[in-house]
């Protein structure tokens, strides 16, 4: 078949040629319009309900709605994980689901089962299903400046100009607003009038209801015209509330102003946003899932270059994170090493066949693999990123591989068979490789297979690299034996093309080196051993991690104060920090806090937490090397603000930890357990044996416990007497403090809340417990109570924060590791808790983040990679016939392994899940190496009978292709290995190990390996 | 943060059923750390009462109707400040006609009554009559002076310059203000035609929950502050009646107007501090006092806010004392224990 493939090859090179024509066109469509993002998609089908209860404690939600939820979500298919985070008012339940899963048939289910329990919450819940975006959904955030703007009307802004807008770009989800005021119609009843009317809180509430209506009545027929009739009722404006009349008894008429002031206020506030110090208001786009990122954020600026003009005069959107910055970044730097790989390989090519044709006929399946790879890549669906081009770009120096032993082959044979016609000899040249050539590149492809089976982070991160090299390899397969023949028959002239000089003498010192070797073996297998050995103690002591932090150019600080915090309090130590930051780090250009909640409930944080984000100066204009220098400097100066624990993270970063763990932290220590008191003391016992082991920073425990709550216990039996049930008491209860929002006014297309409340400002509002104790109420019959009479007021103690897995609560301590790798640390951790923490019965303590992570995907490496070897294994042995030489050339592995791991050792990298890609991927690359050696001896076997001679004219002949193939991985890897961008810290480890290993491989396969065939044939013979 | 868990140093002491804490101000690393004076204040405004304008009972003069009145016309409307001899009303109507033959016929019936009264008294005293006649001539002489003074009262109102005999213009007894029904209901006899107020007699009536009854000293109302006067000694539900004094002029308040007020509750050891000193720990609010380079924790009882302050009580003396304003709720973290790395 395959000697067809090449014969029908050079026989219709029109026709191939008009293919390779529009396989190339393909390949330039496909990529531009491929996707483009940063990373792969790495969320699971994940799908959200944020359910919000107003008024209601962590301990009361979590009893009558997460937990009756979870109960329902339990019997879900395909569920991977249900876990919960359940705070004051309000509960974030996330169901992650198996990989493959369709995410619109999981949202369905989750929302039939969500429909299935609506009744049996309380009626004041409200929220659902969030919208379908994932963790790294938050693409573009800006906050709206304009000094002459009071932050209400900055708020407006981003609600009825902006949003509206930008939610119609394609693949945008939502766009949450944080920050501000948002603009109310605040209606603060009199008591004292309500009592004097004789007008109850329903009675009002009722009265605005019924009034605030445009109703249809209908159609009326005129002659022969029909006329819709409307009943207009709708209110309009703040004068119009005013004037709404809501009680008339004979000639008294009492409208909403007599009883009530009407003025203009804002929802009760979760949450803040400051930039500098100052407040301001915030947007934050969040994608669809699965869309294409930068068309996204492109489509966004367009839209809000569009708008910028219609906004008012001194409006500037001051846009502080932009997620195509990073993409344009990473893949500037996969580009530039992918191009820079690209130059290294072509010129290696040309100086081992010395030929500027050769060279051009074997590089010409890097441009059309990477075009036909990226049609596959538009195929498969996948995007491009740092790691599907990182796979690229691992893979060019392999690409040449196959067209190398062609075209060196076709430059042998043309150059020792003369008289035959020139396509005849390309045409044996080709079909007597091409069994090799297959057999070499399945062993490569089947070497990656591992990586389509890691799952997790891991294998939504490393199958895109696996994806694009099997792509990428099986076309340049399909290239070197129909492409590379054509192209040598059209560009290879009849003249012998002889091997260059360098080449030459460099052949004649590998032949009087081996012979020196074959002659003398001993010292040269001690050092080997001995470098074995070596490898192994380095093993030992190169530190183990998940993966290398990625530099998304940004830093986040998250602060954590005090979990009774106010909102006025906690923006005030906000900007205090903002303040001082800016101060002492110029390297920080601006600073935008977030505290508390969200809008939409995605990321409900507390009043007492906020996530500072930093945009910095361009690197060059630092004080410092490294991000890790600027980061310390940071920490130094919050290290003079006590009383807060405070955590570094990145954005990305932040949202994968908490998308792989519910909570951020290079690793998670989750205690499970039933009480919240215990398990909070064990979360601080916990965190304090971890603040003793050496490499611990941010140490944070989530505040569980202490949650402090004013219990307004009703007396029933006295409220009852006027009418007055719990429920009503808690609506007017509402109304003093938080707001109860009772009817809108549509103004254009501002939809603007009318609210019961006081605004929590004013005379009337209750300041503190006393207050409240003193307030007195209309009763629903008309009468006034003071709120003292009705009901007991006293403190009560409760869960500050309740979160769940698979329905049972626990705790989490997290914590960074710095300055060694995160496995060492777990390891002397758990000796460390095992001797000093006591578990009482039915508590237990479970290692998470991304040790979790790498855990799993070492277990998951140990179980393919021996199954992949047992493949290699059977195809040597259907190449060779022979288990002994399958063996020999599989004996090169470990030497190619040792290399990797000094390589590591040295550069002082640790070994993670992309380093042990690069020993994946070196394993093909080891035995391709001996494949290309042990086949030529095994060609020339009948027609050099001495084996001396065989194997040392085999391996001199051989140098060149296996110099080529390991020179163009090696080099092709360089660029990766040298990369200093954003994504480079990920694709660095894979490249030094490689390198490394091909080093030692490459010295193995020129040398030991002829020596075992020699020693193994010499056993033969004798 | 560096040997911050050196540097603090929490000391605990039992004080009564708080707690003292204590932090040396070293411990606090760069904070902004600010200062204020508490100022000892003798009350507090406590949450909205309604009240309304009125009198006490027995405080205003009624003008009762000598019979029924078939059309009044008020010369003034309700709550109108009036002065004494000022017509407020014309009774019309025929039954003024009657008015007036009653008014002379009483006077006739009460001369004759008297008269006979008067000589009659002498034969009683001889016992020339019996017991029983005697009694019937007194008891008629009584009745009949009775009515006629009735009478005259009213007819002492009466302008006197009427000559239409249909209509009687009535006069104001008195300086102060004047309140009648204006819905239109018939006057019949007895029935009050107007009242009359005297602007002294003039005050709010409070309700004040039985809870703070025996605090509230004041009331405000808008800009007016007014001493509370009286207190019932009953209860009606949760609400004790109360009066203040009357209202001066610089009230405008009209008579019958429901209003919130603000009562003003009195109280000792209290003090008036920035909302941003206070803080919860446990179950219990404290400032931060500073003392030398401490910062001890004293326990508060938050009474009521006033602007950006609240009033709070405490047994403490803080008057005068540095209470911390600024950077409270982190050094409440340094408590919780938080940071500290």
């Amino acid at each position: 078949m395959l000697s067809a493939l090449i014969r029908f090859s050079l026989t219709q090179r029109v026709f191939v040629g008009i293919l390779v024509l529009v396989a190339m066109a393909l390949g330039v469509r496909a990529w531009l319009a491929l996707p483009v993002d940063a990373f792969p998609d790495i969320a699971p089908t994940q799908v959200k309900i944020i359910l919000k209860a107003p008024g209601m404690t962590a301990e009361e939600v979590e009893q009558q709605v997460t937990q009756v939820i979870e109960t329902e979500l339990l019997g879900i298919p395909d569920q991977q994980m249900l876990r919960s985070v359940t705070k004051y008012a309000i509960t974030d339940i996330t169901l992650d689901f198996r990989d493959g899963t369709d995410i619109y048939w999981a949202r369905q289910q989750v929302n039939e089962r969500l429909a299935s329990v609506r009744d049996s919450l309380p009626e004041t819940v409200s929220g659902g299903v969030a919208p379908m975006s994932t963790p790294l959904s938050e693409m573009f955030m800006f906050t709206v400046e304009n000094p002459r703007l009071s932050l209400m009307e900055r708020r407006q802004l981003l609600d009825w100009e902006i949003r509206p807008v930008l939610r119609t770009v394609p693949g945008v989800a939502d766009v949450n607003v944080l920050g501000g005021y948002a603009r109310t119609f605040q209606v603060s009843p009199r008591a004292a009038m309500l009592a004097q009317a004789g007008i109850s809180l329903e009675q009002l509430e009722q009265a605005i209801r019924d009034n605030n209506l445009n109703l249809g009545a209908g159609r009326l027929a005129q002659g022969n015209d029909t006329l819709v009739v409307r009943t207009e009722g709708r209110i309009s404006d703040r004068q119009q509330l005013a004037e709404l009349v809501v009680k008339a008894e004979g000639l008294d008429i009492y409208r909403l102003g007599d009883v009530a002031d009407v003025s203009i206020g804002h929802l009760a506030r979760y949450g803040a946003v400051t930039r500098n110090g100052e407040e301001t208001t915030e947007a934050l786009i969040i994608a669809l899932k699965d869309s294409n990122t930068a068309e996204v954020v492109a489509g966004v600026k367009r839209k809000l270059a569009e708008l910028e003009p219609t906004l008012p005069p001194g409006t500037e959107l001051n846009v502080f994170y932009d997620r195509a910055t990073l993409i344009d970044t990473a893949i500037e730097t996969i580009s530039s090493a992918l191009f820079e790989a690209i130059a290294i390989v072509v010129l290696l090519l040309a100086l081992f066949l010395g030929n500027l044709r050769a060279a051009v006929v074997v590089s010409m399946s890097l441009p059309l693999s990477a075009l036909a790879t990226f049609y596959l890549m538009s195929v498969a669906g996948l995007s491009a990123n740092l790691m599907s081009l990182g796979g690229l770009v691992i893979a060019i120096g392999m690409l040449v591989d196959s067209s190398v032993v062609v075209v060196e082959n076709v430059v042998t044979t043309m150059a020792n068979r003369k008289g035959l016609p020139r396509l005849h000899l390309i045409y044996r040249a080709c079909k007597d490789v091409a069994l090799p050539v297959v057999s070499g590149t399945a062993i490569v492809l089947i070497v990656f297979s591992p990586l389509l089976t890691l799952t997790g982070l891991e294998g939504k991160l490393f199958t895109p690299v696996a994806v694009t090299i099997v792509f990428a390899m099986s076309v340049s397969l399909l290239l070197a034996l129909t492409v590379v023949p054509i192209a040598a028959s059209l560009l290879l002239g009849g003249k012998p093309i002889a091997a260059p000089t360098w080449v030459t003498s460099l052949q004649r010192i590998y032949r009087d080196s081996l012979e020196a070797v074959m002659q003398k073996p001993r010292a040269v297998l001690a050092v080997f051993a001995a470098l074995l050995v070596v490898s192994g103690v380095m093993f030992t002591l190169t530190g183990k991690t998940f993966m290398p932090v990625l530099d998304e150019g940004d830093i986040i600080v998250q602060l954590e104060k005090s979990p009774t915090i106010s909102l006025a309090a906690s923006v005030a130590l906000d900007r205090q920090i903002e303040r001082v930051l800016l101060e002492r780090v110029p390297e920080i250009r601006q600073l935008v806090a977030r505290t508390g909640s969200d809008e939409i409930g995605l990321d409900p944080m507390g009043l007492n937490e906020t996530d500072v984000f930093m945009e910095l100066e361009p690197a060059s204009e630092w004080r410092f090397d490294s991000k890790e220098a600027l980061i310390e400097a940071i920490r130094e100066v919050l290290q003079d603000y006590p009383g807060m624990n405070i955590g570094f993270t990145q954005p990305i970063q932040m949202r994968v930890s908490e998308m792989l763990t519910g909570s951020s932290g290079d690793l998670s220590i989750k205690i499970f357990g039933s009480d919240i008191s215990q398990l909070a003391a064990l979360a601080d016992r916990v965190a304090d044996i971890t603040r003793g082991v050496p490499g611990s920073v941010d140490v944070q425990t989530s505040s569980i416990d202490g949650g402090k709550f004013l219990s307004v216990d009703v007396h029933a039996e006295v409220a009852q007497r006027f009418g007055m049930s719990t429920l009503a008491f808690a609506r007017y209860l509402r109304t003093q403090l938080e707001g109860l929002q009772v009817s809108e006014i549509i103004e254009g297309k501002k939809r603007t809340p009318i609210v019961f409340a006081t605004g929590g400002q004013g005379p009337f509002a209750p300041a503190s417990v006393n207050d409240l104790r003193q307030t007195v109420m209309v009763m629903p019959d008309g009468r006034q109570a003071p709120l003292s009479e009705l009901a007991e007021v006293g403190y009560r103690e409760g869960p500050l924060l309740v979160e769940r897995e698979r329905g049972n609560r626990f705790a989490v301590v997290t914590a960074n590791v710095a300055g060694r790798d995160i496995v060492s640390f777990v390891e002397e951790l758990s000796v460390t808790m095992a001797e000093q923490l006591v578990l009482p019965p039915g508590y237990r303590v479970e290692f998470g983040g991304e040790f979790e992570s790498q855990q799993r995907a070492t277990h998951n490496l140990l179980l393919v990679i021996p199954a992949a070897l047992l493949l290699i294994t059977i195809i040597l042995f259907s190449t060779f016939g022979s288990i002994t030489k399958a063996g020999l050339i599989l004996g090169n592995i470990p030497f190619a392994i040792m290399g990797g791991l000094i390589a590591l050792f040295i550069t002082g990298e640790y070994l993670s899940v992309p380093a042990s890609v690069g020993l994946i991927a070196l394993l093909g690359v080891a035995v391709l190496n001996g494949v290309v050696m042990v086949s030529y001896f095994e060609q020339t076997r009948h027609s050099v009978t001495h084996l001396h001679t065989r194997i040392v004219q085999g391996s001199v002949r051989r140098l060149r292709p296996v110099l080529m193939t390991a020179t163009t991985a090696m080099f092709g890897l360089m660029p990766l290995a040298f990369a200093t961008g954003p994504g480079a810290e990920i694709q660095k480890p894979l490249a030094i190990v490689v390198i490394g290993g091909l080093l030692t491989s490459t010295v193995t396969t020129l040398y030991l390996l002829p020596l075992f065939y020699y020693y193994m044939e010499r056993r033969r013979h004798e | 943060m560096k040997n911050v868990a050196l540097a603090l140093l929490v000391s605990v002491a039992s004080v009564g059923a708080a707690t003292a804490q204590t932090l040396e101000v070293v411990a606090l690393g760069a904070l902004e750390l600010a200062y204020e004076r508490p100022v000892a204040v003798s009350s507090y405004p406590g949450q909205p009462l309604s009240g309304r304008v009125g009198f006490r009972s027995g405080e205003a003069y009624s003008v009762p109707s000598p019979g029924r009145v078939q059309q009044i016309e008020y010369l003034v409307e309700p709550g109108a400040a009036v002065s004494k001899g000022q017509p407020f009303a014309v009774l019309r109507g025929p039954e003024m006609h009657h008015f007036e033959m009653s008014y002379h016929s009483s006077r006739a019936l009460a001369a004759g009554a008297e008269q006979r009264f008067k000589s009659n008294q002498p034969l009683y005293e001889r016992k020339a009559i019996s017991e029983s006649q005697w009694r019937q001539i007194s008891e008629n002489y009584y009745a009949s002076q009775l009515e006629y003074e009735h009478m005259r009262h009213f007819f002492e109102l009466v302008a006197g310059d009427d000559n239409d005999p249909a209509a009687l213009t009535l006069t104001a007894p008195l300086t102060g203000v004047i309140d009648y029904d204006a819905d239109g209901s018939e006057v019949g006899e007895g029935d009050s035609i107007a009242l009359f107020i005297p602007r002294a007699a003039i005050r709010l009536q409070v309700a004040l929950p039985q809870a703070t009854a025996a605090a509230v000293f004041a009331v405000r109302a808008g800009s007016c502050e007014l001493q509370i006067e009286r207190v019932s000694a009953m209860t009606d539900s949760f609400f004790i009646r109360a009066w203040t004094q009357t209202l001066p002029p610089a009230c405008p308040l009209l008579l019958g107007q429901q209003l919130l007020l603000q009562p003003l509750l009195r109280v000792d050891n209290a003090y008036r501090v920035a909302r941003a000193a206070v803080f919860a720990l446990q179950r219990q609010t404290y400032v931060w006092r500073l003392r030398d380079d401490t910062l001890e924790a004293v326990p508060v009882t938050v009474l009521a806010a006033e602007g950006d302050a609240y009033i709070v009580h405490s047994e403490e003396g803080l008057a005068g004392q540095s209470v911390l304003v600024s950077s409270v709720s982190a050094v409440q973290g340094v408590l919780l224990g938080l940071g500290g790395e």
